[in-house]
């Protein structure tokens, strides 16, 4: 028998939960922000284990997924182009191929699927691996140690992250163009140099700026939401659990985070939509 | 860090003092209404049998554990709940901890893990510090293992390099959960010796909790029991049902 009283309960439960985690990442956020700000101080001389974590953080999260990054850009990037190509003077929108290049390709898939591998892929993995950590202790003893952990493993991890995601959305961008335009020249025969002089046309300081701003803030989603749910883990059961959630949580959160910049900067993103609508 | 120790140790004659301790965790009450005290240049064996919170009880007592218990833990004279967290951490720097599980850090080899207190809070070059843990190495005896990872060490290897990270940063306290548990015979009377050793500086505060009667024997420190969930000093020791 459903129970008005016990829904009410726990969805105020729920709710309550979420308004904490929310919060205590938050607060999370600021503590790494606050130790990364103690280390970048010229005069601070400890936590020298620094440039270690972050250079294994960038091997881990952005070197190691240099191959898997390259192909799907590649593949990404001729798929959009050919049926760009093949399509787009049916329309009569013929001479937009460049335009169509940077807000499909530049701007929307390059920064997502690079989220989603590298959250699938380093952020997962670094959940389960913060979970493993507290499950044997080893939280407990750097604590012991007078080690912070967000200094020690949490703020490495949210720089280490944030540098590879610049770097493998550029990447990204610029194996999707190049591959791109190769694959379509390959299959269809195109005058690659003038296509590829359309693509670079369209792209502007405002999409480079776009494009590392979504970086950062998809280096700093995975590394506080990775680190955040893998410090909660209190048994090993729960470590498959957490990393889901984490997965689930981080791609949650830049959704939201998309759509608010999209509605603050809808203006400078799409002026052609904006005066269309006028 | 020295100087400030000293400073607060002329409050308090006490390094570590727990008044009234009561500890529950959800339904079990861990133990009740516990009181010792250890000066600077003492040492104290708590003999605890297995399973009845041994761990949870020296969280309590470093500080790791700040909630979950009624009753004062102070350190220096200072209730550890009124120090603020880079207090907390400052002070744990000059403190040695030994886990029952030797808590390494698995993506660390050896080396690293004996290097990890001092590159987080030495003043020291790299080069000083590198050196410093090779001496360290070589007095334990463990050159053949300093590049390997925690997980391809034995369960013997794994406490000899807990006991090494412990004592790297010369602590004044060190606290030593189980230390003798899976140590092979030969490991145990090196361990043994390290401990003796370190008990010999005039300055060096141990406190340990075991129930390995051998260690208690061998080490011949003050000896507490824990019993019925009440802590029997060794002049209480007749009250306690052996």
């Amino acid at each position: 028998m459903v129970r008005f009283f016990d829904i009410t309960e726990n969805a105020g439960q729920a709710l309550i939960q979420l308004y904490r985690t929310i919060i205590h990442m938050i607060f999370l956020w600021s503590d790494t922000i606050v130790s990364l700000l103690t280390v970048l101080n010229p005069r601070f001389k400890g936590n020298k284990s620094f440039k270690n974590q972050v250079s294994f953080q960038v091997l881990f999260t952005g070197v190691e997924a240099f191959w898997l990054i390259g192909l799907i850009a590649l593949l990404c990037g001729g798929t959009v182009i050919i049926q760009a190509i093949n399509n787009m003077p049916n329309f009569g929108v013929g001479e937009y191929f460049g335009n169509l290049l940077k807000i499909f390709v530049v701007r929307e898939i390059g920064p997502v699927v690079t989220f989603m591998i590298v959250m699938g892929r380093s952020g997962t993995a670094l959940t389960a691996y913060l979970g493993n950590m507290r499950v044997n202790k080893e939280i407990t003893a750097l604590n012991a140690m007078g080690i912070e952990p967000v200094d020690y493993l949490v703020m490495p991890t949210f720089v280490g992250m944030t540098l590879s995601m610049i770097c493998l959305n550029f990447y990204f961008a610029i194996i999707s163009i190049f591959g791109g335009l190769a694959v379509a020249e390959i299959i269809l025969h195109i005058p690659y140099l003038i296509f590829l002089q359309k693509a670079f046309a369209s792209i502007s300081m405002f999409d480079i700026f776009f494009i590392l701003f979504k970086s950062i803030i998809s280096g700093m989603v995975i590394s506080i939401v990775s680190c955040f749910f893998g410090l909660t883990v209190n048994n090993i059961r729960e470590v498959s659990m957490v990393v889901i959630k984490s997965f689930v949580v981080s791609g949650a959160i830049r959704i939201v985070i998309k759509i608010i910049v999209v509605a603050i900067f809808f203006r400078q993103l799409f002026p052609e939509a904006r005066a269309f609508f006028q | 860090m020295k100087t400030k120790q000293s400073e607060k140790q002329t409050t308090s004659p006490y390094i570590i003092q727990l008044d009234q301790v009561t500890c529950r965790l959800e339904k079990n009450i861990l133990c009740e209404n516990v009181s010792f005290g250890i000066k600077q240049g003492e040492h104290l064996t708590i003999l605890w049998k297995d399973g009845l919170g041994k761990s949870t009880f020296m969280e309590i007592c470093t500080g790791l554990m700040k909630s979950k218990y009624s009753g004062s833990v102070k350190h220096y004279g200072k209730n550890i709940k009124t120090y603020s967290s880079d207090m907390i951490m400052k002070s744990r720097s000059r403190t040695g901890y030994v886990f029952q599980n030797a808590a390494l850090i698995s993506n660390h080899t050896v080396f690293d893990n004996i290097a990890l207190p001092l590159r987080y809070h030495s003043q020291k070059s790299n080069r000083e510090i590198d050196e410093i843990v090779m001496a360290q190495i070589e007095k334990y005896n463990i050159n053949d293992i300093q590049f390997l990872l925690p997980e391809m060490l034995t369960t013997s290897q794994s406490k000899i390099v807990a006991f090494a990270r412990a004592l790297v940063v010369d602590p004044d306290i060190l606290y030593m959960d189980e230390p003798s548990l899976g140590l092979d015979y030969e490991s145990f009377d090196f361990i043994v010796e390290q401990l003796k050793e370190f008990a010999q500086k005039s300055l060096s505060t141990t406190l340990l909790l075991t129930k390995s009667l051998s260690l208690c024997k061998a080490l011949d420190f003050p000896i507490a029991v824990f019993n019925n969930k009440k802590l029997y000093l060794s002049n209480e020791s007749k009250k306690c049902k052996k």
